[in-house]
């Protein structure tokens, strides 16, 4: 039991990898590391699909790419409409790096959600976005209104939101995630073959594409939101 | 696990900034780009498709046109054919007609003149008898003798 419990402290912890040696040693976690693997996979992924790409003669993983893509930019594209056209892109980032992230438990890493240092990150750039996209809908001023919206009274409860949007997407994300790693982990001390894969495809997969689903649905909610 | 870090902070930002500006280098820019060209590119080839059918739909009421007008054109020429084709019968009818007057005519004249000759030729005739005959009685002398004979 000792034993167990030890081997799982050291599964949630986010380790630090290395130090880079300059201003006096910036620690870079495992979080970040992965986070690196991902985007340099993701990259490499783009770099060499989409270099042999053809208007005329798609072929199959082409087709299979911009249907992702296309698939992934209309999900947004309605949601958001005309006015928020700008901010697709960097939500299609977020989902496609929440996503991996939260899938690359599946390839033996610490899924970098699993850090709520990464979580949080990752929802003030969200709340960051949304303050931004209201900003420029309706310039300052009306922005500043837009807080005293439906009536004055609402007003302290709308400032709050500034904060427990942020903090609620933070929360949601990192919880599912280390939820579900804890558990898995807890499974392949008890079974380690042939149970962990079923749940693996609940846990990693299902919850992990939910859980980033979400994420950059409710941003894209937030951001529709902030520019009506 | 849950102790704030502010350099994995920082650094996630940094990442997703670079990933976003990554990804849409690398991957939204030329698929969008690759699938707005397809669009355009159909949307083109429709209209160019719908411009040939309309042509297509012109010429073939040109030539249906051109049909009929040739229809028309062969009609009128068979009819002409056959009203010139009756006027020369009749024409021809109408010639023989008259020829075979002018030889009828001339038939009859002939007859008549031929009458004429014969007349005269009997009156001629009549009279050398009778000169004859007057010699004869003249020479005999017996008016019955000559009449006789």
């Amino acid at each position: 039991m000792e034993a167990l419990v030890g081997q799982l402290m050291e599964e949630l912890n986010c380790e630090v990898v290395f130090t880079l040696p300059i201003l006096g040693g910036i620690p870079v976690s495992e979080a970040v590391v992965v986070s690196w693997i991902i985007m340099a996979v993701l990259f490499l992924v783009c770099f060499i699909f989409v270099r042999g790409f053809d208007v005329t003669h798609p072929g199959k993983k082409q087709i299979v790419l911009e249907t992702a893509v296309s698939g992934i930019y209309h999900f947004f594209d309605e949601i958001l409409g005309e006015a928020g056209r700008d901010y697709v892109p960097y939500l299609m980032s977020v989902a496609i790096y929440v996503g991996a992230s939260n899938l690359i438990g599946l390839f033996g890493f610490k899924p970098p959600t699993k850090d709520i240092n990464v979580t949080a990150a990752l929802a003030l750039m969200s709340i960051v976005l949304i303050e931004v996209a209201g900003i420029r809908k309706k310039g300052g001023k009306g922005w500043l209104k837009s807080f005293a919206e439906p009536i004055a009274i609402v007003a302290p409860i709308n400032v709050l939101e500034i904060f427990i949007r942020p903090l609620s997407l933070c929360m949601r994300l990192f919880g599912n995630v280390l939820g579900s790693f804890v558990i898995m982990e807890l499974l392949k001390q008890v079974v380690p073959a042939v149970l962990p894969v079923v749940f693996s495809a609940y846990f990693d997969i299902f919850d992990g594409i939910i859980q980033a689903y979400v994420f950059v649905f409710l941003t894209a909610l937030f951001v529709k939101e902030a520019i009506e | 696990m849950l102790s704030l870090d502010g350099w994995t902070l920082f650094f996630t930002v940094l990442n997703v900034i670079v990933l976003f500006v990554g990804l849409r280098l690398l991957l939204f820019k030329p698929v969008l780009k690759i699938i707005s060209q397809r669009e355009e590119m159909i949307k083109t080839q429709l209209k160019e498709a719908a411009a040939k059918e309309q042509q297509a739909e012109q010429l073939k009421n040109d030539y249906q046109e051109k049909l009929k007008d040739a229809g028309h054109k062969a009609e009128e020429i068979i009819a002409q054919a056959k009203s010139r084709a009756a006027r020369e019968q009749s024409e021809a009818a109408v010639k023989a007609k008259e020829e075979a007057e002018k030889m009828l005519e001339k038939a009859r004249e002939e007859i008549r003149t031929e009458q004429e000759q014969a007349r005269k030729e009997v009156q001629a005739d009549i009279a050398i008898l009778a000169m004859e005959a007057a010699r004869k009685i003249m020479k005999t002398g017996d008016v019955h003798d000559a009449a006789g004979k």
